[in-house]
């Protein structure tokens, strides 16, 4: 399973930079482009970063993969439902029962 | 590599008592890199439907059919032959087609082993394996099976596929309840799209 990174503003302003089930622990940032850039090196072995709004919302959901991961190849369909709200229901899903999200 | 040696044409029930094994069989195929073909694909078009099959069928170097659902259908006690059909245009196209077609690999599945020697005795000497109705069991073969014409490398290993496949199963009511989809209007784009990034967000 991909280790899912949370990057999300906390009560003193700051953004820090969260692994699941670590809710309360985490690295501080005094901006959200320094807490990406420390969350895609905590990932460069692939994971699932969740960057949140200021307000905590899902923003955004990148998925990282590494070389040697044979990518995926997306079925030949139409008429499909967006990856950026299917994702966010997955985060949201698996943070749910994690205690996270 | 050409989308024709990564394509994988999909022969199966598509009835809700199918649908674990479905998805078993989706996650395997897209974890291993490989992209999932079939006849839902063309759900919605007006052009002749075992036209479009045929289409899909040249498109795809490697085929996963099962023959298990032989049971006589309760309405019409009938028995459903698009399985057998699909199989036999895609063995067709194996022995008179193209030098390219004639590249094509076929795992054929059914409940036991052997059973298919009562009812479809003709195709002896082809790759059938017994799956007993069990996800876990169609997810290692079908992965042993792309592994082994190295298409891909470095595919995940099937326990991992299986425990991804588990966790999918566990959380797809939650899922679905989040999207606000009720069971019986998910269709085939919705359910790949759903696997898909499953298996990139979650892994």
């Amino acid at each position: 399973m991909k280790k899912i990174v949370h990057i999300a503003k906390d009560k003193s302003g700051k953004w820090v930079v969260r692994a699941d089930r670590a809710k309360s622990h985490g690295s501080k940032f005094p901006t959200k482009k320094d807490a990406l850039a420390s969350a895609r090196t905590m990932s460069r072995n692939g994971g699932t970063l969740v960057v949140h709004d200021a307000k905590g919302k899902i923003q955004q959901v990148i998925t990282l993969r590494t070389a040697d991961t044979p990518r995926l190849k997306r079925a030949k369909v139409s008429h499909r439902m967006s990856a950026d709200s299917v994702n966010a229901a997955i985060v949201e899903v698996v943070g749910s029962k994690q205690g996270v999200g | 590599m050409h989308s024709y040696d990564l394509d994988v044409f999909i022969n199966c029930p598509f009835d809700d008592g199918y649908s674990e094994l479905f998805d078993a069989i989706l996650f395997a195929v897209y974890s291993c890199g490989f992209r999932p073909r079939c006849a839902l694909e063309v759900e919605d078009s007006s052009d002749i439907r075992i036209r479009k099959i045929e289409k899909i069928i040249e498109e795809c170097r490697f085929g996963i059919h099962d023959i298990s659902r032989t049971d006589l259908d309760e309405t019409n006690e009938l028995p459903r032959f698009n399985m057998p059909l699909e199989l036999g245009i895609f063995l067709g196209a194996k022995s008179f087609g193209s030098s390219k077609q004639k590249l094509k690999s076929a795992l054929i599945f059914d409940i036991e082993e052997y059973r298919y020697q009562k009812f479809l005795s003709d195709i002896s000497g082809q790759d059938i394996r017994a799956h007993s109705n069990c996800p876990k069991v169609l997810i290692r073969k079908v992965r042993n099976m792309l592994n082994s014409f190295g298409q891909a490398h470095n595919l995940p290993g099937a326990t991992s596929i299986i425990r991804s496949y588990e966790s999918f199963q566990e959380n797809l009511p939650h899922l679905r309840s989040r999207l606000a989809l009720e069971q019986e209007d998910v269709t085939y784009a919705d359910q790949t799209r759903l696997i898909e990034q499953w298996l990139k967000v979650v892994g």
